[in-house]
């Protein structure tokens, strides 16, 4: 950036910095497979314009920089970019490269994934939204003519001049009561197809209802027209569902696995010499080389070398395994340190983990869909209404139903479900962005509501509770010299093992302590001479799950002096500094919460006890099928909280699915809610938003219910007027917005 | 008070234009993205390739 002339982009970003800083692990890969004449023509558009997905966008100096993109990069022509989705559109030149569009992306700091270019759902998206909008831009034309010809006929207006103001009102608002108001329409009708009431049918009802009081009263040439009122009505549910709307859909993320699980370079091994590759090209027969740090993305077996890696993420063992030749891997699977050359037996699209995921995301298409609150309050509502309505016209049928008949309708008309239509989308929105602000992603309105009600949350283990990163957890008392060989033993050992070894012994080391003929050993650990002893530290073999002889577990190690035992230490992963307070508050609350891991059992059960979870609470070596099933056992809404890809189904089987930071980015499609803050605190936090969300709509609900009885007394009284309703309908929602938008200042 | 009788289809005539040029434009997608282009407003205009040209800005 520096030699670029870039650096303003420092300056941008701390006058106006963005609300979270995080930094983002940027890709190892070189894009070269976004050449490829089949990738270019599943993903680009004309061959010459691609939409990429970023990573770490999320500032409006970010929108400088990347804007800015065609002056330092030669292979592109146009950049655009979104900063609500994270994408930016970029169309490259005539001789350019999408590869090397990406590496600078890359290298700026923004991971690139490429999005598919004609998702058709994406397209129906876009359309729905564009002809939302359309429809409120043409209620809110049509609305304010009809005021300004309706408030003449308030101001005075009489005689000709008045009817002819009426009929000219009945005219525009034909339009808002049957293009703008069509949503309204279908859904109420889907739903009483259904046999259910939600809370558009009340809606309908009132609309249907003001439209027949004011054709009749154009008719017989009275006053009792009600246009400005229903076409208001109209342009403001509109309004507040559109921006409810518009803030859900900002988190779906149209990327496909494959992207996702290569978050590395892949190298393969040719006769004639290694090259790299993408993993969608990876065929089974191949062999390949994995950086260090990587995910593997395919399932295989080792040909030969030798490596440390973790399964944590598919399976939630905590502690590392050693493989070697013949040792079985997983996509998923993380390479930490080695050299191994694999050969792939299942592609990236075969393995068990892709398998997983797709499993997951069927599930959460087909997620239950729970009655909202307002549904359940609108049937109460039109009840009651109705029933009035009828109540008022009983009571004039036989001395004079027009009467009668005109009261009723006034009762309904005026007793506005606008509070629901307008208040409830509006608190949902100021929720969504009240977490926003802290860091919580909530994907949909839903997600809160069933957070209302949730009794048991369900915490994954590993990664979500603990560390995710070794520690020794247990050692047996022994001697300070020892600890100070082992620290003399380990100290430069470059291995994630050594490091915690080393970090556990340095309390005790002794300067100029020199252990002489260091040498690491072939099965792992490490051996040396010091005072005329030889002193090994070495991996006890425990057999893993993988049936297969020649891979183990590292999670304890011994220490012998010439070969007779001295002391040993059990390494594993250790609880998070906030997982005890952030516990503790649920269960002070009321809420039962359960451990579902699929570590084994004894590291499970050391960290169930240091946490608190009562006995029966507690499983361990849960497959990601188990985990789906024990949740499913559980009735009330449940609350999954997790974060490795064998946590995705789990998300879509409870009622909300929470993911950590530093979950797997595919395993985010199925979470209701995700956290870009590695702190557990934002679970209280998210609790109470959800929270003071609920109690913000029941204060609503309160003055609505208040207000429709005055209103409808006054109806049924027959003192409402079309004037009275022209002030009383939006002087409640207005005040309905006010304490909605409150709620978010605050 | 016949003025009035001009003046409305002249309201009429301006809310309808607005109506008109506020669907096509959303039809063409300008109101897709309400956010970054407040943020995009916020930067001043400079180019990147003359500041190289100069040396790396202080």
């Amino acid at each position: 950036m520096y030699s670029e002339g870039l650096t303003k982009f420092y300056e941008l970003r701390d006058a106006n910095p963005p609300l979270l800083k995080r930094p983002v692990r940027t890709s190892e890969s070189t894009f070269d497979d976004y050449d490829e004449p089949e990738f270019l023509a599943a993903k680009a558009v004309d061959g010459k314009r691609v939409r990429f997905f970023l990573k770490g966008m999320d500032c409006s100096a970010c929108v400088w920089l990347l804007e800015k993109l065609p002056e330092y990069c030669h292979d592109a022509k146009s950049a655009r970019v979104n900063l609500a989705n994270s994408t930016i559109d970029i169309e490259k030149t005539p001789d350019g490269k999408f590869s090397e569009i990406a590496r600078n992306l890359n290298h700026l700091g923004y991971k690139p994934h490429l999005l598919h270019n004609d998702e058709s759902s994406s397209r129906l998206q876009t359309r729905e939204q564009r002809e939302g909008l359309i429809r409120i831009g043409v209620a809110g034309a049509l609305t304010g003519n009809i005021m300004i010809l309706t408030v003449s006929i308030y101001g005075g207006a009489s005689g000709l001049l008045e009817r002819q103001f009426h009929w000219l009102s009945a005219l525009l608002a034909l339009p808002v009561l049957s293009y703008c108001a069509w949503p309204f329409y279908q859904s109420a009708f889907y739903s009483l197809r259904a046999r259910r009431l939600n809370i558009d049918v009340p809606i309908v009802i009132a609309l249907l209802a003001g439209f027949t009081t004011s054709a009749m009263a154009l008719r017989h040439e009275t006053s009792a027209t009600y246009f400005d009122s229903l076409s208001m009505l109209v342009f403001l549910l509109l309004g507040s569902r559109y921006f409810l709307r518009s803030l859900q859909k900002r988190h779906s993320q149209a990327t496909n696995i494959e992207d996702d699980l290569l978050t590395g370079s892949v190298n393969l091994v040719t006769p004639e010499g290694q090259r790299k590759a993408n993993a969608s090209s990876l065929n089974p027969g191949d062999h390949i080389r994995i950086k260090p740090g990587s995910l593997i993305p395919i399932d295989g077996v080792v040909e030969s070398g030798s490596a440390t890696i973790s399964a944590a993420i598919l399976t939630g063992e905590s502690t590392n395994i050693r493989i070697a030749a013949g040792s079985i891997v997983e996509a998923g699977y993380r390479f930490i340190q080695g050299d191994a050359v694999l050969r792939v037996v299942n592609r990236t699209r075969q393995t068990r983990l892709a398998g997983i995921l797709r499993d997951a995301e069927s599930l959460s298409e087909t997620k239950s869909q729970f009655v909202h609150l307002a549904d359940r309050v609108a049937q109460y509502f039109i009840a009651t209404v109705l029933l009035s309505a009828v109540a008022v016209f009983a009571v004039f049928a036989t001395s004079d139903p027009a009467e009668g008949l005109s009261r009723a309708l006034a009762l309904i008309i005026v007793t506005c479900p606008c509070v629901f239509g307008i208040a409830i989308p509006l608190s949902m929105a100021v929720a969504l962005r009240r977490a926003a602000k802290k860091g919580i992603i909530i994907k949909s309105a839903d997600a809160i509501e069933q957070l209302w009600k949730a009794k048991t949350f369900f915490f994954d283990k590993t990664g979500t509770l603990t560390e995710g990163s070794m520690e020794v957890i247990r050692a047996l008392p022994t001697d300070v010299r020892n600890l100070q060989i082992v620290y003399g033993l380990e100290k430069d050992q470059n291995h994630p093992v050594g490091r915690t070894l080393t970090q556990f012994a340095s309390a005790s080391r002794k300067q100029n302590m020199e252990i002489e003929n260091v040498t690491p050993l072939d099965a792992g650990g490490v051996v040396g001479s010091f005072e005329g002893a030889t002193y090994k530290l070495r991996p006890v073999r425990f057999e893993t799950d993988l049936k297969d002889d020649s891979s183990f577990l590292i999670s304890k190690f011994e220490l012998l002096k010439d070969d007779n035992f001295v002391t040993d230490f059990t390494l594993g992963d250790k609880p998070r500094a906030d997982a005890n307070p952030v516990l503790r508050a649920l269960r002070d609350q009321g809420c039962r919460t359960v451990m579902l891991s699929g570590d084994r059992k004894p590291a499970v059960e050391i960290c169930a006890n240091k946490l608190g979870f009562a006995r029966t609470d507690v499983f361990s070596e849960m497959t990601p099928e188990a985990k789906v099933s024990q949740i499913r056992q559980t009735a009330s809404p449940s609350v999954m909280v997790g974060d490795g890809a064998n946590d995705a189904a789990a998300f879509a089987a409870a009622s909300v699915g929470i993911a950590v930071y530093g979950s797997l980015d595919v395993s985010l499609r199925s979470a209701d809610v995700y956290l870009t803050r590695p702190d557990l605190r934002c679970l209280p936090e998210l609790l109470h938003i959800a929270r003071g969300t609920k109690s913000a709509i029941v204060r609503n609900l309160a003055f609505s219910a208040t207000f429709n009885i005055a209103a409808g007394t006054l109806a049924a009284l027959g003192l409402m007027t079309p004037l009275w309703a022209a002030v009383l309908m939006p002087l409640s929602s207005l005040i309905v917005l006010i304490s909605a938008s409150w709620e978010g200042a605050s | 008070m016949n003025i009035i009788y001009f003046l409305i289809p002249i309201a009429l005539a301006l809310g309808g234009g607005f109506a008109l040029a506020f669907s096509y434009f959303s039809w063409r997608g300008q109101f897709d993205d309400l956010e970054t282009p407040a943020h995009r407003m916020l930067i001043d205009d400079d180019d990147v390739s003359t500041q190289r040209k100069k040396g790396p800005s202080t």
